[in-house]
């Protein structure tokens, strides 16, 4: 009767020890996927404000002119420039970003472009895939 | 007496330990959620004061929009205003805002003042949207200006200010759906375009203006089987575009 009561103890013991470490690899695993869901996020949603804001200073920038965007390395991302929106796509993630200024010729796509060039020539904005050469 | 008062002491300090560890571990995640809407709140507040800062900008030194633009160099100059152009929005744009400078994220008008040596308002122009979010629709508004010239003539230039009012809410949210809609479907960039929109109160389309209470703004398009919504929530919109001015909207 008694040793029964001693395995039976050690059982429970055993069996919380196994709860208590599920619980715990549950919550640092739920953790740390919205951790790294939440960075991603970020890097894409500063990536499309950076180039938001580069649409728009082109915009409202005098006479002609260009500026280049290098993406962060290790970031692999496609770019699609509708009017007035910017779509940054990874897989099974999109985010979008609206802008004010007005880009011609749209809509752009780019696959997991390197670099891109914004360029004003006679009011008008385009882009290109690559680094800006000389104006 | 003293192994059972043991056994008594560990049976109240497990279940007490475990609630512990559960608390704790609300906390912690709870710490975690509110940071992220704190971040959120901030960087909203962020891209508010950016767009507001490249709408004014956008206005006054591009020559799509109301900046000078000489016609001998072909350029325009910073923050110098065409008065031919000014009057021209003025009269064009009573009720939405010029598509130079439209974020379809916010609403926003724009009220440029001549001012005379006294600094008093001598002359006004007032253009872009004319209808708001009010009360609980509303989310943020700012207000930014900057100095400008506005050109008559070469030998005519007078001193003056910009004084942008940028709005986010539920109205500028629904009409910049909308719009946006409308114009990628005019321009051949999509036909269709969907969204989760949040309102906070009931929503009413009839001849092209949609409107929440007595606030209205007037749309680009004409809206097909959508006929308002009648309570606050989140919606999922669905639109498709037929040419030319027709978005058949699906919620």
């Amino acid at each position: 009767m008694k040793g029964s009561s001693v395995l039976s103890e050690n059982i429970l013991e055993g069996m919380a020890l196994v709860i208590s470490l599920i619980l715990m690899v549950m919550v640092v695993r739920l953790v740390l996927s919205e951790q790294n869901e939440r960075s991603q996020n970020n890097v894409l949603d500063s990536v499309a404000r950076d180039i938001a804001m580069i649409i728009d200073r082109e915009a409202a920038m005098v006479g002609d002119g260009q500026k280049g965007y290098e993406f962060p390395k290790g970031l692999r991302c496609n770019v699609t420039i509708y009017h007035k929106l910017l779509v940054l796509s990874v897989p099974k993630k999109e985010v979008s970003k609206t802008f004010s200024g007005h880009v011609s010729f749209t809509p752009y796509n780019f696959i997991e472009p390197a670099e891109l060039c914004f360029k004003k020539t006679a009011g008008k904005i385009t882009v290109e895939e690559g680094t800006c050469g000389n104006p | 007496m003293r192994k059972p008062m043991k056994g008594q002491i560990s049976y109240i300090m497990k279940p007490f330990t475990l609630i512990a560890v559960i608390v704790l571990l609300v906390f912690l995640l709870q710490s975690l959620y509110t940071n992220r809407g704190r971040e959120r709140i901030a960087q909203k507040n962020l891209d508010m004061i950016s767009a507001a800062t490249n709408i004014l900008l956008i206005l006054s030194n591009s020559e799509d929009c109301v900046a000078y633009k000489s016609p001998n160099t072909q350029k325009t100059q910073a923050n110098m205003l065409d008065v031919k152009r000014l009057d021209e929005f003025a009269s064009k744009y009573q009720d939405r805002e010029p598509e130079c400078a439209r974020n379809y994220d916010f609403g926003w008008q724009v009220k440029i003042e001549q001012l005379n040596k006294d600094k008093e308002v001598e002359r006004e122009w007032v253009f872009g949207a004319s209808g708001f979010s009010k009360g609980k629709s509303l989310e943020n508004e700012v207000q930014f200006w900057v100095p400008v010239a506005i050109r008559y003539d070469s030998q005519n230039i007078k001193v003056g200010k910009m004084i942008l009012r940028l709005v986010s809410g539920d109205l500028e949210k629904f009409a910049g759906f909308f719009d946006m809609a409308c114009k990628m479907g005019q321009l051949n960039e999509k036909t269709g375009l969907e969204k989760k929109i949040r309102v906070s109160g009931p929503v009413t389309y009839s001849g092209k203006r949609i409107c929440m209470g007595n606030e209205c703004r007037e749309l680009s398009c004409n809206l097909l089987y959508f006929d308002g919504i009648r309570s606050k929530g989140e919606y999922q919109m669905k639109v498709n575009f037929k040419s030319p001015d027709i978005l058949v909207v699906g919620k």
